[in-house]
C-alpha cells in the first residue's frame, strides 16, 4: 500500500507526489475547482501552480496547504 | 517480405488459453517486488528517488521499484541520445527495421507474459491485456514495414539536364511520454515510430505501468539495439518532463495523454530555448468525450452491447472510451431499460481471475472519479452504480450511468476517464447529430441506425477522427482503423497508419546537374 507521507506538505510539492502521497488532496483540491487528474495521469506542475492557474491567491494556498496537512492528522 | 498481417487476439473461452494465462500470471508473481534501474546509453542508472509501481486490484503488492530521475540524468539521457543520433541516422533503413522484425518475433514468443505482467500492473483482463500486446506487435511489424518504405528515394518529375533525388531523413533527439491505459501498445508504438525512422528516443513511461516499458527495453536490448537509441528514463514529469521538453536539444515530442499536458508540452516546446536552432515538433494525442449516437432507427439490442463495451471495456480508461450515450426519444425508454439490466450484468472482480470489470488505475484516479460521481448525482438521474465497491481490496467502482443529463453539463462534457456514462435524450437524428459535436474534442465516435442516408450523413457530419458504425468505438485495430482525432484530441496525426512515420521524418531534395566529374589527383 502507498504509505501516507507523515511530513507536512508545503506548495511546492508537484502534483504528481501529492496525489501518490495524499490521495484525499485530490476531492479536496476537485472541490476548489483545481483537478489533479486528467486522463487518470497527475498533470505537471505544483500544488502553487495549479491553484495559480485557477486563480487563486498566496492566501488562499497557503490555506490548502494548511487543510491538505490536516488531512495527514485524520 | 511477407505483407503485413494483424495478429489474432487469443480466444479466452478456450480452457487452454485461460490455463496458459493462469500459468503465466503465476510466474510474473515470482518476480513481483524487484528493482529495475534506467538504462541510459546502455548503462543502468540508479536514483536517490524511487518510483514504485503496485498492482491496483490489490494495492499491497508492490510490481517493482523504478527509479524516479531528475534533471542531472535528464541530462546524461539527453547527450546519450545525441551522441547516438551521429551514427544511428546513418544506419540503413533495413537494418533498424530488422531490429523491431526480431522485437515483434520475442513478444509473440513472450505474449502471456507480456499480458500476465499488465494484467497485475495495470489491471486489465486477459483479453484487454492481450490486445495491447497485439497491438504493440502489430506496431512493431506495420511501422518496420514503412520505415523500409519510407527509406527509399520518393518519386520525381523528371527534369532535363538533373539528377534529382527526394529521400526522407530523421529529426534528431525525441522525447515519448505515453500514457499507462494502454502501456504496451501505445508506448511501443510512439516509441519504435520514433527509432525505426532513425531518430534516437528518451522514453519517459508514466509513473503507473513503469514494469510495461521495462520489459520493451529489455527486449530492445536483448536485440541488439545500439546503446543510446532508445534510454529508458523513469521520471518525474514535473521536474524532468518539463526540463527534457524545453532542452535546446529536444527535436521532437511525442506525447499521449490528457489534454492540459499535451497543451502544456506544446507550449513549452514552441518557446525557444537558448542554443536551439530548431522548431521543435509536437505529436500529441489527447483526450476525448466520445458519444454513441442511438437512433430511432437502430437495432436496439446491438446498441445497448456496443455501448456497454465502449463505456465499461478497461472501466472506461480509455481516450476513445463512450461516455456519453445520445438517444433518439422515440428509442429513449427502451434504451435505458435494456441498458440498466446489461449493464448490472456485468460482474467485478480481480482481473487476475479475468472478471470484465476490474479496478482503476489508482487511488487518485478513484477519487477523482468518485468526485464526478457526486457531481453526475445532481445533474443526472442515477440509473444504477454509483458507488466504490467496498468488499474488494484494490480501486473498484461500480459501472455508472446517469439518465436524463443535459448535454452541457459538467458529465457530459468533461473527460472522466473511468465507468462513468452519461445518458443523453436527443430530440431526433438532427438534434442527436449537434450535441455529439458540441464538445471541445472529436476522437472517436460511432452510430447505430438501420438508415443508410443518416449514417451517410454522420459520415460527413459527425467531426471525429475515428467514426464507427452499428459497431462499439473502440478497438481501433493498426493499418485497420488508422486512430487519432480532431480538435482538443491531439495533432491530427494518424498512428497505426502510412502516414505516420513522416511525423518523425524530414524530407531532403538533392539536385546535381548532369556533367562530367573527374577526380582530381
Amino acid at each position: 500500500m502507498k504509505n501516507k507521507l507523515k511530513i507536512k506538505i508545503d506548495k511546492n510539492i508537484s502534483i504528481e507526489d501529492l496525489v501518490g502521497q495524499i490521495p484525499d488532496a485530490v476531492t479536496y483540491l476537485m472541490d476548489k475547482g483545481i483537478r489533479c487528474l486528467r486522463c487518470g495521469e497527475p498533470i505537471w506542475g505544483t500544488l502553487e501552480s495549479a491553484a495559480k492557474e485557477k486563480g487563486f491567491t498566496d492566501q488562499e494556498i497557503e490555506k490548502f496547504v494548511e487543510d491538505i496537512n490536516a488531512l495527514l492528522d485524520l | 517480405m511477407k505483407a503485413f498481417e494483424n495478429q489474432t487476439p487469443y480466444d479466452f473461452t478456450i480452457k487452454q488459453n485461460i490455463d496458459k494465462q493462469k500459468k503465466a500470471l503465476e510466474q510474473v508473481r515470482k518476480n513481483f517486488g524487484k528493482e529495475y534501474p534506467n538504462i541510459i546509453d546502455g548503462k543502468e542508472v540508479y536514483t536517490v528517488k524511487k518510483t514504485k509501481s503496485y498492482n491496483p486490484a490489490h494495492p499491497s503488492e508492490l510490481i517493482g521499484t523504478f527509479q524516479k530521475a531528475g534533471q542531472k540524468e535528464a541530462e546524461m539521457a539527453i547527450n546519450a541520445a545525441l551522441k547516438a543520433f551521429e551514427t544511428w541516422k546513418y544506419t540503413s533503413a533495413k537494418e533498424r527495421a530488422d531490429y523491431l522484425f526480431k522485437a515483434a518475433k520475442i513478444m509473440k514468443k513472450r505474449r502471456f507474459e507480456i499480458n500476465a505482467w499488465m494484467i497485475s500492473e495495470a489491471g486489465k483482463n486477459y483479453a484487454e491485456a492481450d490486445a495491447d500486446t497485439c497491438e504493440a506487435i502489430d506496431f512493431c511489424e506495420f511501422y518496420a514495414r514503412e520505415a523500409i518504405r519510407y527509406g527509399q528515394d520518393q518519386p520525381l518529375t523528371p527534369y532535363p539536364g538533373e539528377k534529382n533525388r527526394y529521400f526522407y531523413i530523421p529529426l534528431g533527439v525525441g522525447i515519448c511520454i505515453p500514457p499507462w491505459n494502454f502501456p504496451f501498445a501505445i508506448m511501443v508504438g510512439i516509441t519504435s515510430a520514433a527509432f525505426v525512422t532513425g531518430n534516437t528516443v528518451i522514453l519517459k513511461p508514466s509513473s503507473d505501468t513503469p514494469m510495461m516499458a521495462w520489459l520493451f527495453s529489455e527486449i530492445m536490448r536483448e536485440v541488439g539495439l545500439p546503446d543510446g537509441v532508445l534510454n529508458y528514463f523513469v521520471a518525474s514529469g514535473a521536474e524532468a518532463g518539463d526540463y527534457l521538453v524545453t532542452h535546446p536539444k529536444t527535436r521532437f515530442i511525442s506525447f499521449t495523454g490528457s489534454m492540459e499536458v499535451g497543451l502544456r508540452i506544446n507550449e513549452l516546446a514552441a518557446k525557444k530555448s537558448e542554443g536551439q536552432i530548431w522548431i521543435k515538433r509536437v505529436i500529441a494525442e489527447m483526450g476525448g468525450k466520445d458519444s454513441i449516437i442511438v437512433d430511432s432507427e437502430a437495432d436496439i439490442d446491438e446498441a445497448v452491447k456496443g455501448v456497454v463495451v465502449s463505456a465499461f471495456g478497461f472501466q472506461g480508461q480509455k481516450c476513445s472510451a463512450c461516455s456519453r450515450a445520445i438517444v433518439d426519444k422515440k428509442v429513449y425508454n427502451e434504451f435505458i431499460k435494456k441498458l440498466k439490466v446489461a449493464v448490472e450484468e456485468l460482474s467485478i472482480g480481480d482481473p487476475a481471475e479475468n472478471f470484465p470489470v476490474g479496478p482503476v488505475i489508482n487511488a487518485a484516479a478513484e477519487k477523482t472519479i468518485l468526485g464526478y460521481i457526486k457531481i453526475g448525482e445532481k445533474e443526472g438521474k442515477l440509473l444504477t452504480g454509483g458507488k466504490k465497491v467496498e468488499n474488494l481490496d484494490g480501486y473498484y467502482l461500480e459501472p455508472t450511468v446517469f439518465t436524463d443529463v443535459d448535454p452541457m453539463a459538467r458529465i457530459s462534457q468533461e473527460e472522466i476517464f473511468g465507468p462513468v456514462l452519461a445518458v443523453i435524450k436527443a430530440k431526433d437524428f438532427d438534434d442527436a447529430l449537434k450535441i455529439a459535436n458540441n464538445t471541445i474534442y472529436g476522437l472517436t465516435g460511432s452510430v447505430y441506425s438501420m438508415n443508410r442516408e443518416k449514417l451517410d450523413r454522420a459520415a460527413k457530419e459527425f467531426h471525429v477522427g475515428n467514426l464507427y458504425f452499428n459497431r462499439k468505438c473502440t478497438g481501433a485495430i493498426v493499418d485497420v482503423h488508422p486512430f487519432g482525432g480532431f480538435n482538443m484530441s491531439g495533432t491530427d496525426s494518424k498512428a497505426g497508419s502510412r502516414d505516420y512515420l513522416m511525423l518523425f521524418l524530414q524530407g531532403k531534395s538533392v539536385s546535381e546537374k548532369i556533367t562530367r566529374i573527374t577526380k582530381r589527383k
